[in-house]
């Protein structure tokens, strides 16, 4: 039941126009006592009309999946005849509030929307409203629906050729092993051995090897080898740990970062989604850990399913307390493809990648900071920040010489990338296919 | 504070922080909150002006209209009506003047305008239906006082022709009410 409460507005409006037209008596003048004539008239007027009842408003979702970009919701306001306006004051952190007077009536249903940069679970469009009847004469009390929560996914870029691990895995993929086994690529021709498959035999080869020309019959038969099919699989490797924007004077904590930036955390999902739906689209097995939590990984499994898993599991990721280091690097599947998306602002994640390259796997480390902006700095954050673009570029050449690859998602944040666009970076890891350490130049 | 930090303060050509980004509401034809206010403390100005005899007078509608400019409220614009009739009432002037029919528009308006323009922030969004639909029974109560006040006139001023007119004038009143009397119950 809405309770509608008088407006001191039109309360003191009929009170100085009753005022005027008593005045205007008094004084035998009628010109004067008219002038009250309207305020009086304007307030019975609405307490004729007012509604029973106050206006329902609620916040939806625009759509099922939000994405970067804009994000949309609606607002729906269903007022009773007699209702004259709705106010709305929408609000959302990080955003200019948005105020409106809209004209009430039922069904009305207005599109909101915000400009954002940033993933994962979002509180957004917080509304807080208050109906009016005609004049102001009564209004409901100030009420609040929402916030929404909506889950951003990032928009995947799109990526043309990924490395694959040292060793792949399995008996069928989508890749060719260095195994034998049933594939199409040629391996060699081999001596007919028992197991072989007959329809493997090659008659044309054995005729020209063993035909004995006197007897007229084979000796040796030989068989056409070919390379094994296999899928890869991959674990990407989420730090969770730290969530930095583009203002490194965010960085302390006392500001946040701006909500039309994405952070590093915003750029670590988009990078996991990126490459985890490349690897799954081409048939290869992907899975997720993250640095951050401990709590149970997301298994390596192939097929679109797993990568609304993969984003559903990033979409709520978030900085949580200070998680103490890890002992030992997180158990991973042997022969995997190790991605790990990254800042390196702090040590962690480097010893960990190198731990898991001194293992054997292939590791690849993608910076994900996102390119910085130090306008706002005063002088000693300028000197903090100096000293701490050192560390990291001093750790990412360690992780280089220890055989990491290292990509940089944003090409170059702060004056240690790579000029070129991380798909490009990761079109050449995928053409060298080395083994063991890289020597630095 | 050393000399480089003194002058990057001073510097207008530095790197300034972007405006935060705003909510964006799909919204039909709408009228910006500051431009209600600027409207407002212009009626109120210039119905101020046509009083206006002395200095005092004169910072006294300065005033009045600065408070709708920064802060209108329908009381507080009542308040300013009040006043007017208050200087109309004791103003060397003929009963039923011009003045006081522009007065009675303008405070009627000055009202309104404050009204509507209290619900909102200065850049906050006020739907055109939203004065549409206050324009209707605006009209209609101003035409039944400006109907009341020629009446009135009429019949001071006690001559033949003017008898008739105060008929026709009261039959025109009558319309009027019977005009707002349907809204009200089509309103409820």
């Amino acid at each position: 039941m809405t309770s509608w409460l008088i407006g001191v507005g039109a309360l003191s409006t009929a009170a100085v126009g009753l005022g005027v037209v008593t005045f205007g008596l008094l004084a035998a003048r009628a010109d004067v006592a008219v002038l009250g004539v309207p305020l009086v008239l304007s307030v019975v007027w609405g307490w004729f009309t007012r509604p029973g009842h106050g206006a329902r408003v609620e916040v939806r979702h625009a759509r099922a999946v939000a994405h970067t970009g804009r994000v949309h919701a609606v607002l729906t306001v269903d007022a009773e005849p007699g209702t004259e306006t709705v106010r709305v004051r929408v609000t959302t952190a990080g955003y200019r509030e948005r105020q409106a007077v809209l004209a009430a009536r039922p069904g009305r249903e207005i599109e909101m929307s915000v400009e954002t940069a940033r993933t994962g679970v979002q509180r957004l469009f917080r509304v807080d409203h208050l109906t009016d009847a005609f004049e102001q004469v009564a209004s409901t009390g100030p009420a609040l629906v929402g916030p929404l929560l909506v889950t951003v996914f990032p928009t995947a870029r799109p990526l043309r050729q990924l490395p694959l691990p040292f060793r792949l895995q399995g008996l069928t993929g989508p890749h060719t092993s260095r195994r034998v086994g049933d594939g199409s690529d040629l391996h060699d021709v081999h001596q007919f051995t028992p197991g072989d498959r007959l329809r493997r035999i090659d008659w044309r080869v054995s005729a020209r090897r063993s035909l004995d020309t006197s007897t007229g019959r084979l000796g040796t038969l030989y068989v056409r080898r070919t390379f094994a099919t296999a899928d890869a699989t991959v674990m990407i490797v989420m730090d969770s740990r730290d969530d930095v924007g583009q203002d490194v004077s965010t960085w302390g904590g006392g500001e946040t970062a701006r909500r039309d930036e994405a952070t590093s955390l915003d750029l670590a999902r988009e990078a996991a989604t990126s490459i985890a739906r490349r690897y799954l689209d081409g048939g290869d097995r992907v899975g997720l850990e993250d640095l951050g939590r401990r709590r149970r990984p997301v298994p390596p499994s192939g097929g679109r399913r797993q990568l609304e898993r993969i984003a559903q599991r990033l979409a709520i990721l978030a900085p949580e307390g200070t998680p103490g280091p890890r002992e030992r690097a997180p158990q991973v599947p042997s022969g995997a493809l190790l991605v790990v998306c990254s800042t390196f602002l702090d040590d962690e994640a480097a010893r960990i990648a190198t731990q898991w390259r001194a293992q054997g796997h292939r590791v690849i480390a993608v910076d994900v900071l996102p390119v910085v902006r130090t306008d706002h700095l005063d002088d000693y954050q300028g000197t903090a920040y100096r000293l701490v673009r050192l560390e990291r570029g001093i750790r990412l050449t360690d992780l280089r010489r220890s055989g990491v690859e290292l990509v940089h998602w944003e090409g170059d944040p702060d004056g240690f990338g790579s000029p070129v666009p991380a798909g490009v970076d990761l079109l050449v890891l995928a053409r060298a296919r080395q083994r063991g350490p890289v020597r630095h130049r | 504070m050393n000399t480089e930090r003194f002058w990057r303060l001073w510097d207008a050509g530095g790197t300034r922080r972007r405006p935060t980004p705003t909510i964006a509401l799909d919204l039909p034809a709408c009228v910006p909150g500051w431009l209600l206010r600027a409207s407002a403390a212009a009626v109120a100005s210039g119905c101020g002006a046509l009083f206006v005899s002395t200095p005092i007078q004169l910072v006294a509608v300065a005033l009045a209209a600065v408070l709708a400019l920064f802060a209108p409220h329908a009381g507080g614009a009542a308040a300013l009506v009040a006043g007017g009739a208050y200087l109309l009432g004791t103003a060397e002037v003929a009963p039923f003047d011009a003045r006081g029919f522009v007065l009675l528009l303008g405070g009627h308006l000055l009202v309104q305008l404050s009204r509507i323009a209290s619900s909102t922030s200065w850049t906050g969004l006020v739907e055109v239906a939203v004065l549409r639909r206050a324009l209707g029974p605006f009209l209609v109560i101003q035409g039944f006082a400006q109907g009341l006040a020629v009446t009135a006139a009429l019949v001071a001023s006690r001559t033949p022709t003017a008898t008739w007119g105060a008929v026709v004038a009261l039959l025109l009143l009558t319309s009027l009410v019977w005009a707002g009397l349907r809204q009200v119950r089509s309103g409820a």
